[in-house]
């Protein structure tokens, strides 16, 4: 798979910049408009929380790394990196939520889920969260254009 | 990637009108701006979303918690919104269920509880 990466460091000022990269490389890979902009919700919210992580961590030496590109014949898959602590997707998930289900966090990790086919987390050498979103392409276009993109 | 805001008061409502992208950088200005309107008593917004392109989680977040507290005051925060894109965001979340959205501000102004 041809992988680019892009290295941010922990600063929100760069998920916007993030989106525009990783969007403009789903639509080369042949992604309709509408799934682009899944792609690009999902990876914001996964590169936000590696910022904010990487910045509770202090180690703001360290970028956060995102990983992208087409996997011929099936998907676009992006891996986000940071060097944070970590954390258990079991744990976000069973927030106590307000009766009214008016919750104020923990919504980032529900539009991860919700937008993408496949997500791992993966901590790795104890400080580092993966999150790869497996998006399938289910837009008309072949495998055959997904190949020598 | 930024975002404006502007916002009118009509009598005892307010609202605030959003252009561009609502995101972990820019939603801090959206909080201050509603903290802003509640603090000068402000208790029914509508909030126009017409203009937004982008909207994340922190971005939602920051719309609940604007809720939560007009609501303490008795008021309510309604949201103006018909790009399909959005309106997803809060039907994954749940959020359709919590929040009053309509397709114009003037529905929005009319939906007012105390009304």
């Amino acid at each position: 798979m041809s992988e680019l990466e892009l290295r941010l460091p922990p600063d929100a000022g760069y998920v916007g910049l993030a989106r525009t990269v990783i969007a403009a490389a789903a639509e080369r890979a042949g992604m309709s408009n509408e799934r682009v902009e899944d792609v690009k919700l999902a990876v914001s919210e996964a590169a936000a929380n590696a910022i904010v992580a990487q910045r509770a961590a202090r180690d703001e030496a360290d970028e956060v790394v995102l990983a992208f590109g087409p996997i011929p014949g099936e998907a676009f898959q992006v891996t986000v990196t940071d060097a944070g602590p970590g954390f258990d997707p079991e744990q976000v998930g069973a927030q106590p939520r307000d009766e009214d289900g008016m919750a104020e966090s923990g919504l980032g990790l529900k539009l991860i889920q919700g937008l993408a086919d496949d997500v791992d987390f993966v901590r790795a050498g104890g400080m580092q969260v993966q999150m790869r979103f497996v998006v399938s392409m289910h837009d008309g276009v072949g495998p055959e254009s997904l190949r020598g993109g | 990637m930024e975002l404006s805001l502007s916002h009118r008061i009509e009598g005892e409502q307010a609202i605030v009108e959003l252009d561009g992208e609502v995101d972990v950088y820019t939603a801090p200005k959206l909080r201050e701006q509603l903290l802003a309107l509640v603090g000068d008593g402000h208790h029914d917004i509508v909030v126009d979303m017409t203009g937004v392109d982008f909207l994340d989680s922190t971005g939602l977040g920051v719309l609940v918690g604007g809720l939560k507290r007009v609501r303490a005051q008795d008021g309510d925060l309604r949201l103006v919104c018909s790009q399909e894109r959005i309106l997803k965001i809060f039907r994954i979340t749940g959020l359709t269920k919590v929040f009053t959205i309509t397709d114009t501000v003037d529905e929005a102004l009319r939906a007012a509880p105390s009304a």
